[in-house]
């Protein structure tokens, strides 16, 4: 037999393999073309594969902050609302002690005006979300402000009333308080009663909260901290002021004294006042950083997405037309492949 | 020349067409089979006018040597392909949300998920959850693993018993040969056998042919060690039941010579055998050590220190593991740890543990190990600081076959990236190999193998020279008798 010899077997199963192979190529090709995803990624990728899942969840931790970054938001806008309302009620407090004043004071009217304050500031600084106090900062099972007439404000009640024992040596209700000068007054608010208010004081007979506030990750890098608890000194002066008007408003003051009594907690919330400005400023700083942030976040997640899809999506024009060429030269293959088989010798003698 | 040669040697010629037609047919019945090689019939004629026929056997032998180490090394890269493709296949799933780096991954945006909602019960547990996911992902991969490479060690015995088989039949068929060659047999159907045989045994082992005198052969590994002369030489391979974290598994000895492991004398280069033993003693042993260390890491990254500057040691915290609570030495293969890793009972509330551990510190009851001093339910620098961690360089063991000092989610990036490479280089490896293959067996086989075609035009001209051959003894015959006629 001469060299260029090929065995019948040889011949016609040599297209076989090929058409084997086509097949396998027409499957992986039908897959991206269904998918719109590349077929065996890994294989496609080898060494850079880790890429796909760092992209993948780098995608997936900026979804997840822009999920925290709404919890961030939504607890500084609570603390917005809530600081807005204790500016309106210590507003309030003063416009209407400062219309008492025109008149003769009514003890009773006053200490109503004290009540109220003391209970919006009370609901405001104790408003909660999903359980979590957004005024008591990392003690956020703690209540920002004690209710101060009933069981929880006890101590704090009686701390009041001892300092004002201490101070003048009769108690509140005495009738001797009569005898109480408004400098004598104005030196015990200054004095005793201020420093029920200093940060020991506040920690154990007013407040649970922590001086620090929560923090968040508003970006892949950045932590932040809430910038206001209950702890902070507006807060203090606004309970001092409406305490002042609650506790004393009842006593047998002289009318100098009692204009004296007025005017000092007048002047304590007015001071307050313009710190919850701060307040409010300092937290509309951190709204403004966070809205920021979720720009930027939106910004990176939208790169990296067209990133990921670059390495994991196929040109879907090229794979339907790789489809079509696979098809075509199949049939081509399956139609040769018939052809030969019917060649041979014996279906000529 | 005389009537009576001319009978005689057309009655010659006649006598030789039915010795070719037979060889014709014997080809053309072996045309659909693909370990037929064709013999060829030549005719010679003598000085005295008769005729006697040669048949060959017309084998390529250096077509068929490369042919054998062709297959070898197909079957080995099958083998090694094989195993590598189960284990990335099984981290590939979903976009490979399986593998230890996204699930790293995802255990590290749970943590700072917790860390956005410290006090909430929920989210801390959610967390567990999280880690319980990885540990018994770590758990079930080393347990694959392992069984793996029970598996391979299967095979290799497999491949060792079929070797030996093959190898007791060849004998039988080569002595019937190298006899008969003596005697002077037909002996072709026999070498057909011992061919496909011999093809057989190099899918299990690569090898090496050597001819002797009276068509006898000599069988060595590729590495050169003796595997058959005149008689075959003893294969020995003591299976292992099954593999845990430390078992290395036994060598494979051919006639008395170690061929496989450390200590390898001549050691296998290819066939079904040499893949399994590279799989069973290199790619797995070092995916196991990558477990192993990504385990290793995530109970270091997690575990607690002394935060009164006493100079304690670490201590474990989310994750434990058989040696708890104490942390495994930093830097250093522990072998079986990524089986032994599972979360810490004392935060897992589902056995009534407290997932606050997570977020306070001390968990292990040492007041010394507290993060959170202040014991605010929001406190989250922990949960922060641990997230971060994940990011931190840390150092790893040299052994598991990847750059040392990374932070864990770059370890078991590169680990990932790792297998994928290796995975595509055996699967490339795997289609050349077979393409190889697959080419000198076409070739092989294009010359061996029979053409139909040739077979019916070489039937027709022996059936036209018969036809020819009878007309001449009709002649002679005629002439004869008309001979006999005139003599009457």
């Amino acid at each position: 037999m001469n060299i260029n010899s090929i065995s019948t077997l040889s011949f016609n199963s040599r297209l076989r393999e090929s058409t084997l192979q086509k097949q396998v190529e027409l499957n992986n090709a039908q897959y991206e073309v269904a998918s719109g995803k590349k077929y065996d990624l890994g294989r496609q990728l080898g060494t850079f594969t880790s890429s796909v899942v760092s992209l993948q969840s780098k995608i997936s931790l900026i979804d997840q902050t822009k999920v925290t970054n709404s919890f961030a938001e939504n607890r500084l806008q609570t603390m917005q609302i809530s600081i807005g309302s204790i500016v309106e009620s210590s507003n309030n407090f003063v416009g209407q002690i400062t219309t008492e004043l025109t008149s003769d004071l009514d003890q009773s009217v006053l200490k109503s005006i004290g009540e109220a304050t003391l209970s919006s500031l009370s609901s405001a600084l104790n408003v909660s979300i999903k359980g979590e106090r957004v005024f008591s900062g990392v003690n956020t099972d703690a209540v920002a402000l004690v209710d101060y007439n009933g069981p929880d404000g006890a101590s704090a009640k009686a701390a009041v009333q001892l300092a004002f024992q201490t101070e003048f040596g009769f108690a509140i209700n005495d009738p001797l308080a009569e005898t109480i000068t408004p400098a004598a007054l104005e030196n015990f608010i200054q004095g005793a009663y201020q420093s029920l208010f200093d940060d020991a004081n506040w920690e154990s007979l007013w407040s649970g909260s922590s001086e620090r506030g929560v923090k968040a990750k508003i970006s892949t890098s950045e932590l932040v901290e809430t910038p206001t608890t209950a702890h902070s000194q507006s807060f203090r002066e606004v309970t001092a002021a409406a305490i002042l008007i609650v506790e004393f408003s009842e006593a047998a003051f002289s009318s100098a004294t009692k204009d004296q009594l007025a005017n000092s907690a007048i002047s304590k919330m007015a001071e307050s006042t313009s710190q919850l400005g701060n307040e409010q400023a300092k937290i509309g700083v951190l709204e403004e950083r966070i809205e920021k942030a979720n720009e930027r976040l939106d910004f990176q997640s939208g790169v990296l997405q067209s990133q990921l899809s670059e390495i994991t999506d196929v040109d879907a024009y090229e794979a339907a037309l790789r489809l079509n060429q696979l098809s075509s030269s199949l049939e081509a293959s399956y139609s040769v492949t018939a052809r030969i088989q019917s060649l041979s010798l014996l279906n000529f003698i | 020349m005389t009537l009576t040669t001319a009978l005689r040697s057309a009655t010659s010629a006649l006598s030789s067409h039915s010795q070719q037609i037979s060889t014709i047919s014997r080809n053309i019945s072996g045309v659909g089979d693909p370990t037929y090689v064709r013999r060829n019939s030549d005719v010679y004629t003598s000085f005295f006018g008769s005729t006697r026929v040669e048949t060959q056997r017309l084998v390529n032998q250096s077509v068929h040597g490369s042919s054998l180490v062709a297959n070898a090394e197909a079957a080995g890269a099958n083998a090694l392909a094989l195993g590598i493709d189960r284990v990335a296949s099984l981290q590939q799933l979903e976009s490979f949300a399986f593998s230890p780096s996204s699930l790293l991954a995802s255990l590290q945006q749970s943590v700072e998920f917790a860390a956005a909602a410290p006090s909430d019960q929920a989210t801390l547990s959610s967390l567990v959850e999280q880690a319980r996911t990885v540990s018994s992902a770590l758990n079930s991969s080393y347990d694959e693993v392992l069984s793996m490479r029970t598996q391979a060690d299967k095979e290799i015995s497999n491949s060792v018993a079929s070797i030996n088989a093959l190898l007791t039949q060849i004998e039988e068929v080569n002595n019937e040969i190298v006899g008969g060659a003596q005697q002077g047999k037909d002996l072709f159907d026999s070498m057909d056998v011992r061919d496909q045989l011999i093809n057989q045994l190099s899918e299990e082992i690569g090898i090496n042919l050597i001819p002797a005198a009276n068509n006898d052969i000599i069988i060595t590994t590729d590495s050169g060690a003796l595997l058959f002369e005149g008689k075959p030489r003893d294969v020995v391979f003591e299976p292992t039941s099954s593999f845990g974290p430390t078992t290395s598994g036994n060598q494979l000895r051919i006639d008395g010579v170690v061929v496989s492991g450390p200590d390898a004398v001549l050691e296998l280069k290819s066939g079904k055998i040499a893949g399994n033993l590279s799989l069973r003693d290199d790619f797995l042993v070092q995916q196991k050590n990558q477990l192993d260390e990504v385990a290793r890491g995530l109970v270091d990254l997690f575990a607690e220190e002394d935060q009164t500057g006493g100079g304690k040691p670490k201590l474990v915290g989310l994750f434990t593991w058989s040696g708890g609570p104490n942390v495994p030495a930093a830097g250093t293969l522990e072998v079986g740890i990524a089986s032994s890793i599972r979360i810490n009972p004392v935060v897992n509330p589902e056995v009534g543990g407290n997932p606050e551990f997570i977020r306070d510190g001390a968990l292990n009851s040492d007041p010394d190990y507290l993060y959170n001093i202040d014991g605010g339910v929001g406190y989250s620098d922990r949960l922060f600081a641990l997230a971060a961690k994940f990011e931190e360089v840390a150092s790893f063991d040299p052994s598991a076959g990847l750059p040392a000092n990374q932070s864990l989610t770059g370890f078991a990036a590169s680990s990932l990236d790792q297998l994928n490479s290796k995975r595509a280089s055996a699967l490339d490896s795997r289609d050349f190999r077979n393409e190889v293959a697959n080419q000198f067996l076409q070739t092989l086989q294009s010359e061996t193998g029979v053409n139909l075609d040739y077979e019916l035009s070489r039937m027709l001209e022996v059936e036209r020279t018969y036809q020819a051959n009878a007309r001449i003894l009709n002649a002679v015959d005629d002439m004869l008798i008309t001979l006999l006629d005139v003599a009457r």
